[in-house]
This record gives C-alpha cells, structure tokens and sequence, in this order.
C-alpha cells in the first residue's frame, strides 16, 4: 500500500474519529445567548424560509453554463447590504413569509426544468434574494454597534452560503448524474415552498 | 500460520480499517433528549419519520424509485423530481382541507399498481409512468398534508417528510440499479412482488 493510500484511509477515518466526540450538553439553544456577530451568522439558518432561498438561489446560480458565477454575487451582495442597512430605519420588521418563499419556488422550478436562463434574470432574482433577505432579518432594537455587528454577521452568512452552494453546485454540474441530483433537491425544494405557502395561506384564511 | 498472514499488505490493511469502523462507530456518545416532539426540531422529527414508521407510504416510495431505475433513461430522474412536486400539491390540497375521494384505499392501491408494475416490468413511455406516480404522489400528498396542520412546526414537518420521502426514493432507485446484471432484475421484479403484497395487505386491512 502507498503512503497516498494510506493517507487516504486515515482521511476517511478522521471523520467518524471525529463523529465519537462527545457533544457538549445544551440546556437551551446556542441561540439565546448570542448577540452582535454571532447571532446575525446564525439568524439565516433558523429561518427555514431563508435557507430555501439560499439553497434555491445557489443552486440557480450553479447550474447554469458557461459558469459565470461572480456576475449575480456581485448584484447579491450590494442588493442584500442595501436592504439590511435599510432595517435600521424601522419601516420594516420583517416581511410576510410568503414572498421568500415564493422567491425559493420560483428559483427552485429554474433548477429542476434545467433550461439555460438568461444572465439578467439570474441577477433579478439574485437582487430580489438579497433585498427579500435583508429587509427579513431586522435584528431586535439594540444598541447600535451591536446592530451592525450583527447585521454584519447576517451579510457575511448569506454570501458566503449562497457563494458556497453555488460553487459546488458548479462542480457537480459537470457530472451527469450529479445533475440529476441538483434537479433531485431542486424538486425538494418546490416541493417544500408550495407546502409552506399553503400553510401560510390556510393561517391567512382563519 | 495463521491464514491471514498470507494475504498481501494491502489486504491486511484493508481488514484492519474494516474492523476499525464498527469499533469507531460504537465509541458514538448516545443523545440524551428529554424533549423530542416539540418545537422546530419536533415537526423535523415528526415529518422525517412518518414516512418512514408508515409501511404504506414507505414501500410506495420505495416502488418509485424501483420503478424509475427499472425504466431508465429519463425515468430515473423524471419520476423522482415529478413525485414530490405533485405530492406538494397534494399535500396543500390537504392543508386547505379540500377532499379527495378515496384517500387510504389509493395510496393501499398504489403499493400494488406500483409494485406489480415493477414485478411485471411494464416498461409504458415515460410521460405515461409520471402520470401514474403523480396520481399517487397526489394522494400521498394529501394524506400527509391533512396531519400537516396538527404537528408542532407544520414548516419543519413539510421538511421533514419531503426529505424523508425523497431519500426513500433514492433507496429505490439505488435497489433499482441492480437490473444491470442479470441476477439484479430477477432481485427487482421479486422486490416489486413483495411491494405489490404489502399494498394488497394494505388494501384488505390484513396490514
């Protein structure tokens, strides 16, 4: 056996060595806690509705050929500073749960149908994603440093989540089967948004 | 001398990192939850498994994925990505309280229509198997979609069991997979059989 070989077992091995580490007892969520930084990284994650946008919004991006994935980053990123810097004026607190949905739905059906789209309309999507992400994730009236920290945190998540589906998106894109997955989870993903904005609708209607 | 020693190194290696694995595995710390049906996590929980506890929906989504690798081609990703978008519909459907008729006896029937499809490769055109499992996804859909509103995190719980029920799908169609050797059709048409059984169970409530 090489020394590559070798270290290729140890490689496969680290992960279930690291799996028998014990897990640190939590009384309460690790969000109750966070303030500033932190809670703005977290903040996206606990909202299932912003995670389907990020996945939705990555994988669009990731799929299409020729890769040209810094041209809707660049709108993503200004669009969603924009409209978390916007947050601080208090004209929104949030906005209603169907419209990200909505936004996931309409990226997720780009992904599973699989057609070439045109660059433009990735880069809506892309602004409306950020402006939607932004104005959603108001933090709670707090000193004003924290604010920015933790608005600074909220930024950092959502490019560095929507850069990093995309990016692997990208790769898989290159493999035949590994499309067939994108448009898999794609499905997951419409399928998920329409049962949300159903309930959504049925909470409207009581 | 002991048999071993006469494999090759690399042999020896491989053994000695398969024997590792399981010993790893049981060195993993067991949670310790004392609240498990509540919250986001609950409806996760509670989405994820109902699928996988109720032998209907699991064998039905299982005959999915045996259907769609038995076909080929276009089937194999067609009928995954159709099924749970249809399923959603359905499922909204049953959150918006619409009936549809005959909910439990179709998705029992579906088992079946699905099962013997496997059993006697019937290979229909591939816009024909989507119309089929879409039928069925339509009703499984509902039927998860009426306990949609009474589950802790309804939003978790679409989660849950669409990830639940897509995994089943690609257990399907990793089985499926087997028809590329001759022995492996033999084992899918047999699998399609027992489906086929457990949906007539099903069906006349032997189950």
């Amino acid at each position: 056996m090489t020394r590559a070989h070798q270290l290729r077992r140890a490689s496969l091995l680290a992960p279930l060595l690291l799996m028998a580490l014990p897990p640190s007892v939590q009384a309460h969520g690790a969000i109750k806690g966070l303030e500033g930084f932190a809670s703005g990284l977290v903040h996206p994650l606990t909202i299932p509705a912003h995670v389907l946008v990020i996945l939705s919004l990555g994988l669009l991006a990731g799929q299409q050929t020729p890769q040209r994935l810094r041209a809707p980053m660049f709108v993503l990123m200004p669009a969603l500073a924009c409209a978390l810097l916007f947050t601080l004026t208090r004209v929104f607190t949030g906005i209603p749960q169907p419209i990200p949905i909505a936004l996931a739905l309409c990226a997720a059906v780009l992904v599973a149908v699989a057609k070439p789209v045109p660059m433009p309309a990735i880069q809506a999507l892309f602004a409306l994603g950020g402006i939607v992400l932004g104005l959603d994730s108001a933090p709670e009236s707090v000193p004003l440093a924290i604010t920015l920290k933790s608005l600074l945190g909220t930024w950092v998540i959502v490019v560095f989540l929507v850069f990093d589906v995309a990016y692997y998106s990208a790769l898989a894109a290159r493999r035949n089967w590994s499309q067939v997955g994108l448009r898999v989870l794609a499905s997951w993903i419409i399928a998920v948004s329409v049962l949300m904005l159903a309930f959504a609708l049925q909470k409207w209607r009581a | 001398m002991n048999s071993r020693d006469s494999l090759p190194a690399s042999s020896r290696c491989r053994w000695k990192a398969a024997a590792l694995v399981p010993a790893i595995l049981l060195l993993l710390p067991a949670p310790a939850s004392a609240h498990t049906e509540t919250g986001a996590i609950g409806g996760l929980i509670s989405g994820f498994t109902h699928p996988l506890t109720g032998l209907d929906h699991l064998v039905a989504m299982v005959a999915v994925g045996l259907w769609g690798a038995f076909l080929g081609g276009r089937a194999i990703w067609m009928l995954p990505v159709a099924f749970p978008v249809v399923m959603a519909f359905g499922g909204a459907l049953g959150v918006m309280k619409v009936p549809l008729p005959a909910v439990e006896t179709g998705i029992a029937l579906s088992g079946v229509i699905l099962g013997l499809l496997v059993a006697l490769a019937v290979k229909p055109p591939v816009i024909w198997a989507a119309v089929i499992v879409g039928i069925f996804g339509l009703l499984h859909g509902h039927a998860h979609g009426t306990e949609l509103p009474k589950s802790a995190s309804p939003m978790t719980y679409a989660i849950g069991f669409v990830v639940a029920t897509g995994l089943l799908h690609l257990a399907g169609i990793a089985l499926g997979l087997l028809v590329k050797w001759p022995w492996g059709k033999v084992v899918v048409r047999c699998g399609g059989a027992v489906i086929a059984l457990i949906g007539l169970g099903f069906l006349f409530n032997f189950l």
